[in-house]
């Protein structure tokens, strides 16, 4: 039987560990302020390189600034030309071809039959929001004959389907044929065409910088 | 019987230190730390849009030569194209307009016997007026057709529309003619571009400078 008598007072106790615990806590108050420090003059740093950053870069900005104002100027002002531009060219290239249209109405008109009246109307209107001429031509005519209405139709025809005609007119349509009054002759035919063209735009549409 | 719990002193001491510690840390992470973090991502943020900004205004930049130069082009277009825009002279445009139309009849089988004025459209939007005069005149086919291409040749920006042809019974080669000639005119001439009045007013001083009386 073995009898174990200590002598030493609980106070007097000595731990066996080699890391006591006051070396530990010697050890964290001076390692977790260190830390601390270290992480808060790097965040410092890190705040002042950012604030350094914004700082030439509002810099570079506002020297940029007024070469890019300017630039803007310019495209603003581009855009203004450009649309006067178009507008006159526009108006230019709207134009009826007379020349074209005429000669080529001529040619096609058959001998048997006499104009009465030809006449175009033009008005300014807007297609797409864009100011663009709308015209149409009316033709009024009489035809003698006993192929009156087959002369007719021809000329009817050949505005609805010669190329040069159908780049010019979006309908052709035959709006009267009839019997001639006060007439001698029973053969007499009076006829109206009419001849709605293509609109064409003045100009293009705004362009949104 | 409850246990009995003595601290030691430094104990207390150890106690102590980790609260007020603890206070410090919480003090540091709290008015140090914290607002750092906050202003640095802040800046960082802004850093990062104005360098967005800046990379999107340095590619405008990049056109200025470009854009420029379409610019010139654009007004030297305008420039070719307004000479053919009449200007009026003390307020009237029809005197200049009857001439020009007369010239172009001149030389064809085309009798004018009326230019006057009908009406100023609006092309809105534009910065543009459409002056319109009506002529009455008697032609044939042919020297009709040839009128129209010289009027279009003289001015590219004038055009004939509202054409009436009636036929004569007495004198069947020839037709009774009225036509709307019309002009695109300035909706103020005194408000055009201003590359337009400076190349005018250095034309003018040109002028002005040729019709110097020598001493």
């Amino acid at each position: 039987m073995n009898l174990q008598v200590n002598f030493i007072l609980e106070s007097e106790m000595r731990s066996g560990s080699t890391v006591s615990l006051k070396f530990v806590v010697r050890v964290v108050a001076v390692v977790v302020p260190v830390l601390m420090g270290i992480i808060i003059a790097g965040l410092i740093m890190g705040g002042r390189s950012a604030r350094q950053s914004l700082r030439f870069a509002m810099q570079e900005k506002s020297q940029l600034d007024p070469v890019y104002q300017s630039v803007i100027g310019l495209k603003q002002e581009l855009n203004e030309c450009r649309q006067v531009a178009d507008v006159l060219e526009g108006w230019g290239t709207s134009r009826t071809d007379w020349r074209l249209l005429l000669r080529y109405l001529q040619g096609v008109v058959p001998a048997s039959i006499q104009f009465l009246r030809l006449t175009v109307n033009e008005t300014i209107g807007r297609v797409d929001n864009i100011p663009a001429r709308m015209s149409a031509m009316y033709l009024k005519g009489k035809v003698t004959g006993e192929r009156a209405e087959d002369d007719v139709q021809l000329l009817d025809n050949a505005l609805k389907e010669k190329p040069i005609f159908t780049n010019l007119f979006l309908k052709v349509e035959v709006k009267r044929f009839e019997a001639a009054e006060n007439v001698a002759d029973k053969n007499t035919r009076v006829f109206e065409i009419e001849c709605i063209q293509v609109p064409k735009k003045i100009g293009k549409p705004k362009v949104v910088p | 019987m409850a246990p009995q719990l003595k601290l030691t002193r430094q104990m207390q001491y150890v106690i102590l230190g980790v609260m007020l510690a603890c206070g410090v840390l919480f003090a540091v992470i709290n008015f140090l730390v914290v607002p750092i973090i906050t202003e640095w991502k802040v800046n960082l943020n802004k850093t990062r849009e104005i360098q967005a900004q800046l990379n999107s205004d340095r590619g405008v930049i990049k056109t200025r030569s470009a854009v420029q130069q379409q610019l010139n082009e654009a007004q030297g277009k305008i420039r070719q194209l307004s000479e053919h825009i009449p200007l009026p002279v003390l307020g009237n445009f029809m005197l200049g307009m009857e001439a020009s139309i007369r010239a172009c009849a001149n030389d064809l089988d085309v009798q004018i016997s009326q230019v006057t004025y009908q009406d100023i459209l609006e092309l809105e939007g534009t910065g543009f007026r459409v002056y319109r005069v009506r002529v009455t005149a008697r032609a044939g086919f042919w020297p009709l057709i040839c009128l129209f291409q010289n009027l279009q040749d003289s001015n590219p920006l004038l055009s004939i529309s509202e054409l009436t042809i009636l036929p004569r019974e007495e004198q069947p080669e020839k037709h009774d003619v009225s036509f709307t000639v019309s002009w695109l005119i300035w909706v103020d001439p005194t408000k055009r571009p201003v590359f337009l009045m400076k190349a005018t007013s250095s034309r003018t001083s040109e002028h002005s400078t040729e019709l110097k009386p020598e001493p």
